[in-house]
């Protein structure tokens, strides 16, 4: 899922705190929207994208910043999310209610933790013409 | 940031509380506690107008299925938005509540 190095990228950087999940929700849109992304589509990868955020938020320690990367091409978006973690915090396993919700709203979605920070990457493919 | 607005009206025995905007982690608590809040009351009926609900998330879902608990004397239903009912229906709890 690693997005190819061709790609327009839209790098956002928020402070990880919940009130400021609405500007990456519409952030996402916009993007989505560029895309030709359906209107299901689009409200579809709205709430994976603050899913998986909220999932970060949880483990991410008081003062974080949440880095949020765009990675659009013609027909997919790709949104990587990412926060530096507290010691011992842990994503959702993936048998979780919360990344049924994630895998049944994108095409993949998959998560990583490494140099103390946790990532979660979404892809969403246009399915429409 | 204020991305939710909730508005009470009708009579205290027939109450209706209108929410417009999104509901997420941030708002959903204030929805949560503005719902329990009327239901404390005991009213006969609660609508939870929720028509202009443009966003909602699992906190969203969450804060909904908390008022169902607390409406042990009330008939509470539930007027979503066509986003609400699709995310309802996603997680499974279209069945659960009283949808008009």
């Amino acid at each position: 899922m690693e997005p190819a190095t061709d790609d327009d990228v839209v790098l956002l950087t928020v402070p990880a705190d919940g009130g400021y999940l609405s500007v990456l929700r519409t952030a996402t849109a916009g993007l989505a929207a560029r895309l030709h992304f359906a209107l299901d589509e689009i409200e579809d990868l709205r709430i994976a994208v603050d899913e998986a955020c909220a999932m970060l938020l949880a483990i991410a320690p008081r003062g974080a910043d949440l880095e949020c990367r765009f990675s659009v091409t013609e027909d997919a978006l790709t949104v990587q999310v990412s926060v530096p973690t507290v010691r011992g915090a842990k994503l959702p396993s993936e048998s979780s209610f919360a990344w049924k919700v994630l895998t049944a709203l994108t095409t993949a979605a998959s998560a990583g933790a490494a140099d103390g920070k946790a990532t979660i990457t979404l892809l969403t493919q246009r399915t429409s013409a | 940031m204020t991305d939710l607005v909730l508005r009470q009206s009708g009579r205290p025995d027939e109450l209706t509380i209108h929410v417009a905007g999104e509901i997420d982690g941030a708002t959903a608590p204030t929805l949560e506690q503005a719902l329990l809040k009327a239901l404390a009351s005991a009213p006969r009926r609660l609508l939870i107008d929720a028509a202009e609900v443009t966003f909602c998330d699992s906190r969203g879902i969450a804060a909904f299925v908390a008022a169902w608990r607390a409406a042990t004397t009330t008939s509470l239903s539930l007027r979503p938005s066509p986003r609400l009912r699709r995310v309802l229906t996603l997680s499974g709890i279209d069945t659960l509540l009283d949808l008009i």
